[in-house]
């Protein structure tokens, strides 16, 4: 399966994503939201996208704090974007959550967090997908 | 756990330094830890140590950026201002990967031993480890304790500068940044060491930190120049890495001034280490200049240039 991660910590990543590369997982990564808002047709074509809730702009746009949330949005309303959205961040959920609840967020994984628990988040969300037969 | 751990490692070590030994060493007195924590700290490291020479050394650079980040936020007294949100932020965003990476090893460890338990104390030390550093942010800046005294004595720059690339080589690694020196022989002057080399050491992390992530096809590099004329020794640190404009060249050696194209590239940074950096050259009686072009490509070249004195004035007018 596919999986773009949108993070601006890459640094982070890659002992993150270990169990998930070890299942067989593609990882894409992007830094920005100017990245992201540069890749719809990766976004729109994956099978997930993880993505961190404080994120730079990457260019001279204020998106402001909570700057994933605002990603998100654009993506569900001005670009079409479907692919399931797991929300990996630091941001306490009860922060966002009313902002992110219309906007169809398949789970909530907080960092820190192991990766196994993060691979079982993707799991679960890539099985629903395959049972619903939303997967690609 | 994981400071006092990565701390552990530079006591161990054969190249680590006596201001590592020593913030270490501090460290375990605040945190007040017991004797059978230290013993199972121990076990913990030589375990893994054994297990895997490549992921330590992810871990060790890993565990040194949260060290860093770790003493700035004890030893940053103005910065009281900034969001308990953005300092949570980076902590945890950088705690991440430190679990990540000892969920790996445990797993080789349990492949090892056959035994297989659960990782949720993992998980209680990290958050933990959070607690105790916020619990103590407040008392602990109170104390003032962190930065000590200006203490001069004559020391060389050169090793400063080696130093600091020891700290940081692991984290320029990751990043794919390599790091040049032309260290010019003699360069000992009077300094107040510990301060100089927390200046010098904020100077090449940011250099690293903020070296492209690969937008513009340049090889990435930061480059350490230290040489002299008849009065000063001068520093110059350069990179490739994300500019600062004209109009901020004075702004970003001001408390909590974040450079406008690092925010928006980077969101985190407290925006005090320049500002340290500068007030702990200037009480060396130097100065620090910044000069950034962009180059034709779209890169910016970055320096940072510091001058001291050769000749330090008497100390009796260092105040």
């Amino acid at each position: 399966m596919k999986i773009v991660w949108i993070d601006d910590d890459i640094e982070i990543i890659d002992p993150v994503i270990k169990p998930l590369i070890q299942a067989g997982h593609e990882i894409a990564k992007i830094r920005t939201i100017r990245d992201a808002l540069d890749s719809i047709e990766t976004l729109r074509t994956c099978d997930l996208v993880l993505l961190d809730m404080i994120l730079p702009s990457g260019d001279d746009e204020d998106f402001g704090y909570y700057s994933g949330v605002r990603l998100l949005r654009k993506l569900r309303e001005e670009y079409d974007v479907a692919t399931p959205v797991i929300v990996f961040s630091v941001v306490d959920p009860d922060r966002v959550r009313e902002e992110l609840d219309p906007l169809n967020v398949a789970g909530y994984v907080r960092k820190p967090a192991l990766s196994s628990d993060l691979k079982k988040a993707v799991d679960a969300v890539l099985e629903t997908q395959n049972n619903s037969g939303a997967g690609k | 756990m994981a400071v006092l751990m990565y701390g552990q490692m530079w006591v161990e070590g054969d190249h680590r330094s006596a201001i590592a030994r020593m913030r270490h060493e501090s460290t375990v007195r605040r945190l007040q830890v017991g004797e059978d924590d230290e013993l199972e700290l121990r076990v913990y490291y030589d375990n893994i140590k054994r297990l895997s020479r490549r992921d330590l050394d992810l871990l060790d650079g890993q565990l040194s950026s949260l060290q860093r980040l770790f003493y700035d936020m004890l030893s940053e007294e103005q910065e009281r201002g900034r969001q308990a949100e953005e300092i949570i932020h980076d902590l945890q965003t950088r705690l991440q990967p430190v679990l990540a990476l000892a969920e790996n090893l445990y797993y080789g460890i349990c492949r090892v031993s056959g035994k297989y338990h659960s990782l949720g104390v993992l998980q209680g030390t990290a958050d933990e480890l959070l607690k105790s550093a916020l619990a103590m942010r407040v008392p602990i800046w109170n104390l003032g304790s962190y930065m000590p005294e200006y203490q001069f004595e004559p020391y060389s720059l050169s090793a400063l500068v080696k130093e600091a690339i020891a700290l940081y080589r692991a984290e320029a690694e990751r990043r794919e940044v390599e790091i040049r020196t032309r260290l010019q022989k003699p360069s000992t002057i009077q300094m107040s060491r510990m301060h100089l080399q927390h200046a010098i050491n904020n100077l090449l992390h940011n250099a690293i930190k903020y070296s492209y992530h690969g937008r513009y096809d340049l090889h990435r590099f930061v480059e350490i120049l230290s040489e002299a004329d008849k009065l000063d020794h001068v520093l110059t640190f350069s990179n490739y890495g994300v500019g600062i404009l004209p109009e901020e060249f004075d702004l970003i050696f001001e408390p909590g001034y974040k450079g406008k194209l690092t925010y928006a590239e980077y969101r985190s940074g407290s925006g005090m280490g320049l500002a340290i950096t500068k007030e702990v050259i200037e009480k060396h009686h130097g100065a620090i200049d910044v000069e950034s072009r962009k180059t034709d490509g779209g890169a910016y070249v970055n320096k940072f240039i510091v001058r001291l004195p050769r000749k330090q004035p008497q100390r009796e007018e260092v105040k």
